[in-house]
């Protein structure tokens, strides 16, 4: 099988360049996913660099741009992926190495939302109680996993990446709009006022497409347009 | 409208001006579907009918808005540089609001 993988190695490079990189057949396996033969490349090549951690999509580590499309690695069968398979790193993000990007933009971003709880009562005794359909709401925005897949498809996060927030930052920013428990809503919405923050979005849903726990950011980001309406009448 | 109105009002506009001009060319549409083409004379009596007079006033105000909108976006979106998008928005601006008085002038001279 073969592969065509961004390499960049910034002491020793100049230009990042693609290089040809090949599996013996008998060494695919079926049910392989992409992150299984990428370790075996590793294996052929030990400088080829890339983020990994539990190999089953819960901890968004191996987030990279496969044949055009953000994905994680470690649930992207290989069956199925046309050759030669394409690895690039996710696009908008500085390189650091080969398939490893610099994600500070990206947590910049998460960390403006405020993405924790505010609450100015008295801490209770037991936990912060809401209703099952008040924590029915926080389905499907919860589940995020911060692989900055959603973000880094986003054409509006790539020209404006230090103003506009991008998909997941305002997936989490609804989440907590969206909170029973949470009482700054009001602050959390003046923060986002501006044609920058949340307004770049013009519903082009690339992040939704590419989201691996399939998710919505899209429809977060149409909730925090409504609610803002609702409040500013 | 009290709160959080400077981005959101160029998204609302952008949305009723949508409506409204759908609508419009809807009927417009509709009306030469059933018309057919017209004549000189017909376009002055159509035109100068108060109704279409209003609506017509109504559609350029809503098409230079939607516009203004939507060229506002490429620019924030596109041109990074302050002071290109700074002469860009008012360019485009200054354009935009020409062409609709041009118009508006059109519709108030056919209206007679």
């Amino acid at each position: 099988m073969k592969f065509s993988i961004y390499r960049y190695h910034p002491e020793h490079d100049t230009t990042p360049s693609m290089q040809a990189m090949e599996l013996a057949d008998a060494l695919i396996k079926p049910g392989m996913m992409l992150l299984d033969a990428l370790l075996l490349l590793k294996a052929q090549d030990e400088s080829l660099t890339f983020r990994r951690s539990c190999g089953e999509g819960v901890c968004g580590s191996d987030g990279m741009n496969i044949n055009g499309r953000n994905a994680l690695a470690c649930i992207t069968p290989l069956a199925g992926l046309k050759t030669p398979i394409e690895v690039r790193p996710m696009p908008g993000l500085p390189v650091i190495r080969d398939l490893v990007v610099d994600l500070e933009p990206f947590y910049r971003q998460y960390r403006a939302v405020t993405p924790y709880l505010i609450n100015h009562d008295p801490e209770p005794e037991v936990e912060r109680r809401q209703s099952p359909a008040e924590r029915e709401q926080l389905d499907g925005l919860y589940e995020c996993i911060l692989c900055a897949c959603c973000t880094t498809s986003c054409p509006s996060y790539w020209w404006n990446p230090d103003k506009f927030l991008g998909p997941a930052a305002l997936l989490q920013s609804w989440r907590f709009l969206a909170d029973s428990r949470d009482q700054a809503t009001d602050e959390r919405l003046a923060d986002l006022d501006g044609p920058f923050k949340l307004f770049r979005c013009h519903t082009i849903m690339n992040c939704v497409e590419v989201c691996p726990k399939g998710l919505n950011p899209t429809r977060a980001i149409g909730r925090i347009k409504e609610l803002m309406l609702k409040r500013s009448t | 409208m009290s709160r959080h109105t400077y981005a959101l009002r160029a998204w609302l506009i952008q949305r009723f001006s949508a409506v409204y001009l759908a609508g419009f060319l809807a009927y417009l549409v509709i009306h030469f579907l059933i018309q057919g083409s017209h004549g000189y004379a017909e376009w002055r009596a159509w035109l100068s009918h108060p109704a279409m007079g209003i609506a017509g006033a109504g559609f350029v105000l809503a098409l230079m808005l939607h516009g203004w909108v939507g060229v506002r976006d490429i620019i924030l979106d596109y041109i990074p540089a302050l002071g290109m998008r700074l002469l860009l928005l008012t360019l485009s601006g200054a354009l935009l609001a020409a062409s609709g008085f041009w118009a508006l002038r059109l519709l108030l001279l056919a209206a007679g």
